[in-house]
């Protein structure tokens, strides 16, 4: 573990970022159609849910990465067992995002270029931010956190001066009642990208505060939920819920269509900052989680062991999937039954494990456990 | 770790010629494409199409060599693609189109229907959606349309955009189409999109030479056309002026237009619409049979009198009134009834009756092609005439008193 | 002037391995004297009889440099007063206690002092200092009779200001002193001396506020001069290099400075000031990023100029960074975004253009910093004429060839004028070192790498140290109340100053009665500074959790002093007379 402090606040934007950086990218909720942004809302609801199990989890150790405390609850070798699945759980979805965000480069603009060039350059700034420590990590989010907000405002006062919204397209209001969106959110909603901060709990132990640590992350959680649920309506209202659900990238799709006298026109290339901005950070923290894990687990020093790791993450994205296709198959079919068991049932079961656990410790000593 | 540091650094060294820049293209080695056009290949299934390429040098560099400042390129293909690529044995640069405003669609491939086509503008990174899409009139290629040349405005693809804004704006029987409204307006049921109509005025050969612009007037000239209707994918017809004028107030589309009427004996009145604004309501009578009232709210300035009306009589004023609502019932009835008669619900009456009565449109939603040929129109039309530019009345009303 | 001696540590041991200390011989020493200078004809000795003719004159000596010490000083205060002795005393006491009775009676000097080591005595000469040497006693008097000539005080060369003091320091730190305690007349300014430099033996203040300063920066700051090891520092540049945190970043870690009111607005923020003799600029740390980007014009003028200046200049350093890499990066990778018409005239401009983009950008690139440099060697009178007469031709005449183009010319050129509004000369150094790297980047990646490129960059800043303050403070641990000064320029009375309470004032106010000074200090709530920066770092304890965002505790004092003032390198004391006038 570093010697590092981070104050809520730094905590609040790398968490806003982590879970805007690819959800703002892809189609979220496009199975309930026009009520996509009732979807959203309501996979921030139990998003908020679950990051309060995650919170007690942190509250009750708070001084203990996740790997120490797994493995204190579950005894030695079944926690550890869980710590490297949560470890290589990590690590994959570090390099699924890394995918996500070459492939958006990609297609967007630099088509020549091979893949793995874009990946490797994304790796090495991870790696060089990375090995600076989790504070440099966390004081550059906030900087980045203001200049996306910035870019945010700018591209939504674009999009609002060029006359293209047309709210009529988000009525009629759940017109095929609520099935379609709790369908949505079962299988797609909550976990991306709300429950994904999970690996932030890796991170927490380095909060100075621990009460408005833990506050900031529901406020992250809310924040970033209106943001993406305000995005699904502008996307709808602009595109139209045909076009919306079949573009891969709709963000892009209605920047490009803001112009404002002929001037300004053909500004994705700033979404396409923002998205590169909040890409490195869902990677950089999955990343991080997954190095500190083994590094706790594996007994190696932190340093050393980034880079290795970072070999791996870089290749696995090039080798998970062969088509673009096939990773969305992955991520959509595959992922949403394997992902619950990491975003809540293994969690559900530490909480339960810690409540015993808090419980017995009491009655021993009869004093609480702070 | 400084080694390890040093030794990043030379790799990251070795990485830079290695890796050569894929992208980087110079921008003298691009070919800048401003405007598409498609029409059908002769005697066969093919696409023939055109490309209309800037020029820079003639358009504002030094060293123009007097040539005009866009050329066209043309090539056959079985897809749009494959012809755009095809063209690169004739174009020396890399065909770049993210610049293109228009796209232009012969009348013949129109009626056969435009889905391959949509499909390329719509899957496309490059061509943005908001191009403008044309429909070339019966008995011009669209090829001709984009090698026209105009003689305000140096690329042919931009003025011609910049006339459907205008005239949209000026006369009311257009509106700017763009690419992804023709996208949503396809997948509307019994519905299809109303694209803009190109023609050429004058002669077709001598609108494609710079010769044509060295007289002030010239012998060809690209104009604006009406608006042809589709249903689903494929052109239907056309509307007239007189139906497009109302298809425009319909879709509550309209800026300003000019009104004539010639009330009894009082020669003609020309008036001026500043705003005009429409809203349809569905009216359940029985489950069945919905009517739609269209309201109509205008506000109007009197521009140019032949008569002696005395305009600060307010009677005066609302038997005026009363005239101009006919004619604008006229248009607009000319529109639904032309609607009605091909068939296709571009009015989106359809997509009135889903916001305002859901439950009911989902029951008639598999019927309404069925429906909307008989369904029953009603008009309410206010107009109210504000002032009357700079004199209340006519001189000749002073001459009449003599 | 002043010469602590014993005070500081005298630097590096001279070569000799001769005896270290001053025998009674006088002839012996004289010699001593003309050979280690090597006969010297600007040391000059002058042989004294004291005393009367019974039993025996006391021999003595002056030793001292003609060019460096004050003659009429001399003459008057030294000489003088020696011939007048009375021959009774100086002839009964034995040489020891001659050499007290003279210190205490007969030299009319300010500055005196008794040495037995031999290097002090050559220092003292070679300073400008009046040595007396006395036959039989191992000790001499080293008077303060420095003089010599230097630079009148004058306008500051760098740093200009349109309204605002025009003085600037000078080589002499004797006179850099007397400015700063000039504007700052509080006992609490203390004055810490060395010498460093084991051949210059040069003279290194280290000045700082008492009670605002942070004691573990003071020690530190102190802790690194003294491990100074060079033969000689020249300037304080030197010093500035020994003594920054060991992170390796072309970034300034350390401000520097030409003005005595800009070091006067650090001192009273809890900033420690070095000054080296012989040059003009002191050092001022710990500094932050964006100390560099203020102007002591800011607070001359009205808070919303200021504000839409600061604003400039942060878009300056914007434009420095990324002007040529935008451009490269938008005419090669991404010729979409850019409006058609001037992607038109953009591409006639190409036509007869024989290089890539991106070989234009670091040709030009090259081209100016040629200039700049060449710009900076000139003589005045000349220098300006032909590098902006230079610019102009060489840019028209290369648009004319056809070998570059014109937007090209003006990209350059716009980013050069970019780099000169930024105020402080080493942060538009760092600027121009970093926009080859984004100039690298936008060729290879064009956007993709601009932004991966700023990402790295910013990762960089936040790791750099200055003195344990975080280099992007107050923007990265997000400080609301030092935003006051950081963009924007608030009203001055919107700072919510209180007035910087001396320490006896201090006693006062607590015990109703002036106490002496404790070590330490810690008495006292001492309300130092604005409220912003809270508490001094005695009292850490009230405005902990307010400030300690992510310090590790070994500077979290120091960081509340840094991050949460206001940071003015203004005026000061012209400022409350400012705020008084606010409140008519």
């Amino acid at each position: 573990m570093e010697n590092t402090k981070l104050s809520p606040l730094q905590l609040f934007a790398l968490l806003v970022l982590f879970q805007l950086g690819t959800a703002l990218v892809v189609n979220l909720g496009m199975e309930a159609r026009e009520d996509a942004w009732i979807a959203v809302l309501c996979g921030m609801l139990i998003g908020c849910l679950l990051y309060m199990g995650y919170a007690y989890l942190y509250i009750t150790f708070p001084d203990k990465l996740p790997t120490q405390y797994m493995r204190l609850l579950l005894g030695k070798y079944l926690g550890g067992i869980i710590g490297l699945a949560y470890i290589l759980f990590y690590m994959n979805k570090s390099s699924r995002d890394l995918l996500d965000g070459g492939l958006l480069v990609f297609v967007s603009t630099l088509k020549e270029t091979p893949l793995f060039i874009i990946n490797t350059v994304m790796m090495l700034a991870v790696v060089y931010v990375l090995h600076k420590g989790i504070e440099v990590l966390a004081r550059t989010a906030f900087i980045l956190l203001w200049i996306v907000f910035v870019i945010g405002i700018v591209i939504l006062f674009m999009l609002l001066f060029s006359g293209i919204i047309d709210f009529t397209r988000i009525l009629p209001v759940l017109s095929d009642g609520f099935k379609p969106v709790l369908k949505s959110v079962y299988r797609q909603n909550y976990q991306f990208p709300f429950a994904e901060i999970i690996c932030i709990t890796m991170v927490m132990p380095y909060l100075n505060n621990k009460k408005a640590g833990v506050r900031a992350g529901l406020m992250s959680v809310l924040l970033s939920g209106m943001i993406l649920s305000g995005t699904a309506v502008i996307t709808i209202s602009i595109l139209g819920v045909d076009i919306a659900e079949r573009s891969i990238f709709p963000l892009l799709t209605l920047v490009g269509k803001a112009s404002i006298a002929d001037f300004i026109q053909r500004l994705d290339i700033l979404v396409v900052m923002v998205l590169i901005i909040g890409d490195f950070f869902k990677i950089a923290i999955y990343f991080y989680a997954a190095v500190i894990g083994a590094s706790d687990l594996f007994k190696i020093p932190y340093r050393k062991i980034l880079y290795p790791l970072a070999l791996i993450v870089l290749f696995t994205s090039i080798t998970i999937s062969r088509t673009y296709s096939e990773h969305v198959k992955k991520g959509g079919d595959v992922l949403y039954i394997m992902d619950p068991l990491f975003y809540v049932i293994l969690p559900a079961g530490l909480v339960i494990a810690a409540l015993i656990y808090r419980f017995r410790t009491r009655r021993k000593s009869g004093t609480r456990i702070s | 770790m400084r080694i390890r540091g040093i030794g990043l650094l030379v790799i990251l060294c070795v990485m830079l010629p290695l890796s050569g820049c894929w992208d980087a293209e110079e921008l003298n080695q691009r070919a800048v494409v401003s405007g598409i056009g498609i029409d059908r290949g002769p005697g066969n299934n093919n696409y023939v199409v055109s490309l209309q390429v800037i020029i820079a040098d003639e358009i504002s560099g030094k060293i123009g060599r007097g040539g005009t400042p866009t050329t066209v390129y043309s090539a056959e293909g079985r897809s749009i693609i494959e012809a755009i690529r095809k063209a690169s044995i004739q174009v020396p640069r890399l065909t770049s189109t993210a610049h293109v405003r228009i796209v232009v669609i012969s009348e013949e491939l129109a009626r056969e229907g435009i889905s391959d086509i949509l499909d390329f503008l719509d899957r496309d990174s490059d061509i943005r959606l908001t191009a403008k899409v044309f429909v070339a009139k019966e008995g011009i290629r669209a090829l001709d349309v984009i090698a026209g040349l105009s003689p305000m405005g140096k690329i042919t693809a931009y003025t011609l955009a910049q006339k459907a804004e205008i005239s949209s704006r000026e006369f009311g029987a257009n509106y700017p189409v763009e690419v992804d409204d023709l996208i949503r307006d396809v997948l509307v049921p019994n519905s299809g999109p109303v694209i803009n109509g190109v023609d050429i005025e004058g002669s077709v050969e001598e609108v494609r030479k710079k010769s044509n612009l060295e007289a002030t007037d010239n012998l060809g000239l690209l104009v604006m056309s009406n608006l042809a209707v589709f249903k689903g994918d494929q052109m239907k017809g056309w509307l007239n002026e007189q139906e497009s004028k109302g298809f425009v107030w319909l879709r509550n589309l309209l800026q300003n237009t000019s009104i004539v009427i010639t009330p009894g004996d009082q020669g003609v009145i020309t008036l001026d619409v500043h705003r005009g604004k429409t809203s349809i309501q569905a009216i359940l009578k029985d489950r069945e049979d919905p009517v739609f009232i269209v309201k109509v709210m205008s506000q109007l300035s009197v521009r140019e009198m032949d008569g002696t009306v005395d305009l600060r009589d307010p009677a005066a004023l609302n038997e005026m009134e009363k005239d101009v609502n006919e004619e604008i019932v006229k248009n607009i009835k000319a529109a639904v009834q032309k609607a009605q008669s091909l068939n296709s619900d571009i009015i989106c009456f359809g997509r009135t009756l889903e916001l305002q009565h859901p439950k009911v449109w989902k029951q008639l939603k598999s019927q309404w092609s069925e429906i909307f040929p008989k369904v029953a129109v009603e008009y309410q039309v206010d107009s109210i005439i504000r002032n009357s530019q700079m004199r209340d009345r006519s001189f000749k009303y002073n001459l009449k008193k003599e | 002037m002043l010469r602590h001696l014993s005070r500081g540590r005298s630097g590096q041991q001279t070569k000799s391995n001769r005896q270290l200390r001053i025998t009674g011989d006088l002839q012996q020493m004289l010699d001593r004297i003309m050979e280690e200078s090597g006969n010297s004809p600007d040391i000059v000795i002058r042989q004294l009889k004291l005393g009367g003719p019974v039993p025996a004159p006391v021999k003595a000596a002056i030793v001292y440099l003609n060019a460096l010490s004050d003659q009429q000083a001399i003459n008057n205060f030294v000489i003088k007063p020696l011939m007048e002795m009375d021959p009774e005393k100086v002839n009964v006491y034995p040489p020891d206690r001659l050499i007290q009775y003279i210190l205490e009676d007969a030299l009319s000097l300010g500055e005196t002092q008794v040495v037995k080591e031999w290097n002090d005595i050559m220092l003292a000469a070679l300073s400008g200092d009046t040595v007396l040497l006395v036959d039989g006693s191992d000790q001499a008097i080293i008077s303060g009779t420095a003089g010599g000539e230097w630079r009148a005080v004058n306008e500051p060369t760098s740093q200009l200001v349109v309204r605002g003091p025009k003085d600037s320091f000078v080589e002499s730190i004797a006179t850099n002193i007397s400015l700063i305690r000039r504007r700052i007349k509080s006992p609490d300014l203390w004055l810490e001396s060395m010498k460093i430099g084991s051949v210059t033996h040069t003279h290194v203040a280290m000045m700082y506020m008492k009670n605002s300063a942070d004691p573990n920066l003071v020690a530190e700051v102190r802790r690194r001069l003294q491990q100074i090891q060079i033969d000689g520092i020249l300037e304080s540049a030197y010093i500035e290099e020994f003594i920054q945190d060991k992170t390796i970043t072309p970034f300034p870690t350390v401000f520097n400075t030409e003005r005595p009111d800009v070091a006067a607005g650090n001192l009273l923020e809890g900033r420690v000031v070095i000054i080296v003799d012989g040059t003009p600029y002191t050092l001022i740390l710990p500094t932050v990023f964006a100390q560099f980007m203020q102007s002591p014009e800011d607070y001359a003028q009205r808070f919303d100029i200021s504000i839409l200046m600061r604003v400039i200049r942060y878009i300056c350093f914007v434009i420095l960074l990324l002007g040529p890499a935008v451009y490269i990066a938008l005419t090669t990778f991404h010729y979409e975004m850019i409006p058609t018409l001037l992607l038109v005239s953009l591409m006639a401009q190409r036509e007869g253009v024989p290089f890539p983009a991106f070989v234009e950008a670091i040709f030009m690139e090259v081209v100016f910093e040629i200039l700049r440099e060449a710009g900076v060697r000139m003589p005045r009178a000349i220098g300006q004429t032909v590098s902006i007469v230079g610019a102009l031709i060489l840019g028209q005449a290369v648009v004319e060839a056809g070998i570059i183009t014109p937007i090209m010319v003006i990209v350059v050129a716009l980013t050069g004028i970019a780099s000169f509004a930024l105020p402080s000369y080493n942060l538009s150094i760092a600027g121009r070192l970093f926009r080859f790297y984004f100039l690298v980047l936008a060729g290879l990646f064009g956007f993709y790498g601009i932004t991966l490129g700023l990402i790295m960059l910013i990762a960089h800043m936040n790791s750099i140290r200055s003195f344990g303050v975080p280099y992007l403070s107050p923007f990265s641990p997000f400080v609301p109340q030092a935003q006051k000064d950081a963009i924007l320029r608030l009203p001055i009375w919107m700072y919510g100053w209180k007035p910087l309470m001396s320490s006896s004032q201090q006693d006062v106010k607590k015990t109703g009665e002036i106490k002496p000074m404790s070590s330490g200090d810690s008495s006292g709530s001492s309300n130092t500074g604005q409220e912003s920066q809270g508490d001094s770092p005695l009292n850490r304890s009230h405005s902990q959790k307010e400030k300690d965002e992510n310090h590790p505790q070994q500077d979290g004092g120091r960081a509340q002093q840094d991050e949460g003032n206001s940071q003015h390198n203004g005026h000061k004391t012209e400022s409350r007379k400012q705020e008084d006038q606010y409140e008519n």
